[in-house]
């Protein structure tokens, strides 16, 4: 029998790849070389794009370590770095990466996990947002329950190709009276709902 | 020929351009798709593989054989697949799509992971002239990328 013979693409043309195997071959660059590929043609733009390519990479790819340095006195002068595993680089993230809403607030954090940017505002409303690093468009979820200031932020895929986000840490409220058992809070984002779950809070007397 | 515990079978395999090579069942077995002619009690010799050509069904069988060795340790095969992937662009083009049509996972990762590597790094221009691709992108679209992503171009 045969092997459903195809027509024999021209010695290494590489564009005649698909854009399966192009994906796969993409799948293995670094975020950084990733996101400059974008501007190779439109195909790689299309195929780097698609929110289950970003999916993909979110799940694959080492965890950039992130820090976020910020100045007191001038908001303007704050610095966000991220480290690339796989590249083995410090990347500088310009500032204006962040929504200007929380660009110029001295209570919100910047945090990086698992192929996604996270924003937290703890001045006046429990605000928090988010965005692929691969698709700069942010989102800004309901509030959180209690208010964070550079909370710890886990991803994990719900099978549903949509992420949920498990935030940790950094409860905090106006005039820092906090009550004991609110800052062990865990809660979980369901991006189904639009809504933050409570889950049981970390063990009693972790310190946080 | 060795004489392995399961007394090994011979596949005949039959390239693109007529070329007919003579492999043992569990090597050749590593590609899914002759695993499942076999399966099927399909693998009438020879198995035509009408989109693969004769160096480049060698160079996979060379691949399989490796891997297929009980014997070969996880640092020996590492080692190995290193040397394995030094060609040039136009075989491991061959060997991707051998890979993917014969659906070797472990060999079409490696070679994805090569041709990657050669992709690391490089300004949007160059991977554009290692692979021949056309730029068919505006001026102003290719500016409104680099744009929204300014980081990742510094």
């Amino acid at each position: 029998m045969d092997l459903q013979p195809q027509s024999q693409p021209k010695p290494s043309d590489w564009t005649s790849l698909g854009s399966d195997l192009t994906e796969l071959i993409l799948s293995h660059l670094p975020i950084r070389t990733l996101v400059r590929a974008t501007t190779v043609c439109k195909l790689w733009h299309s195929i780097i794009s698609t929110p289950y390519f970003t999916a993909r990479i979110s799940t694959t790819k080492r965890p950039w370590f992130f820090l976020y340095g910020q100045n007191n006195v001038f908001p303007k002068n704050n610095q966000a770095f991220a480290f690339d595993p796989e590249s083995n680089e410090w990347i500088r993230l310009p500032t204006s990466l962040f929504p200007s809403p929380y660009q110029d607030d001295e209570c919100s954090s910047f945090i990086g996990s698992a192929g996604f940017f996270f924003a937290t505002s703890s001045s006046t409303a429990a605000k928090f947002s988010y965005a692929p690093i691969l698709k700069r468009s942010w989102r800004e979820t309901s509030p959180l329950r209690f208010s964070r200031f550079n909370p710890l932020v886990g991803v994990f895929n719900d099978g549903s190709g949509l992420s949920r986000f498990i935030v940790v840490g950094g409860v905090r409220f106006i005039g820092g009276l906090v009550d004991i058992e609110d800052r062990l809070a865990v809660e979980i984002y369901n991006p189904h709902f639009d809504n933050w779950e409570l889950c049981p809070p970390l063990p009693a007397g972790f310190p946080v | 020929m060795s004489l392995s515990p399961s007394t090994s079978k011979m596949l005949s395999l039959k390239s693109s351009d007529g070329k007919v090579l003579e492999v043992e069942e569990h090597v050749a077995v590593l590609c899914e798709t002759i695993k499942s002619l076999v399966e099927d009690g399909c693998a009438d010799s020879p198995i035509p593989l009408a989109n693969v050509d004769g160096a480049t069904l060698g160079n996979v069988m060379e691949w399989c054989k490796k891997h297929a060795d009980q014997k070969a340790s996880a640092d020996d095969l590492e080692d190995w697949d290193a040397e394995f992937v030094e060609r040039d662009q136009g075989e491991l083009y061959h060997l991707i799509m051998a890979a993917n049509y014969l659906n070797i996972k472990g060999l079409l990762d490696l070679i994805c992971q090569k041709v990657a590597d050669m992709i690391k790094g490089k300004h949007p221009e160059k991977i554009r002239e290692i692979f021949n691709i056309e730029n068919d992108f505006t001026p102003e679209q290719q500016e409104q990328i680099r744009k929204d992503n300014s980081w990742a171009f510094e």
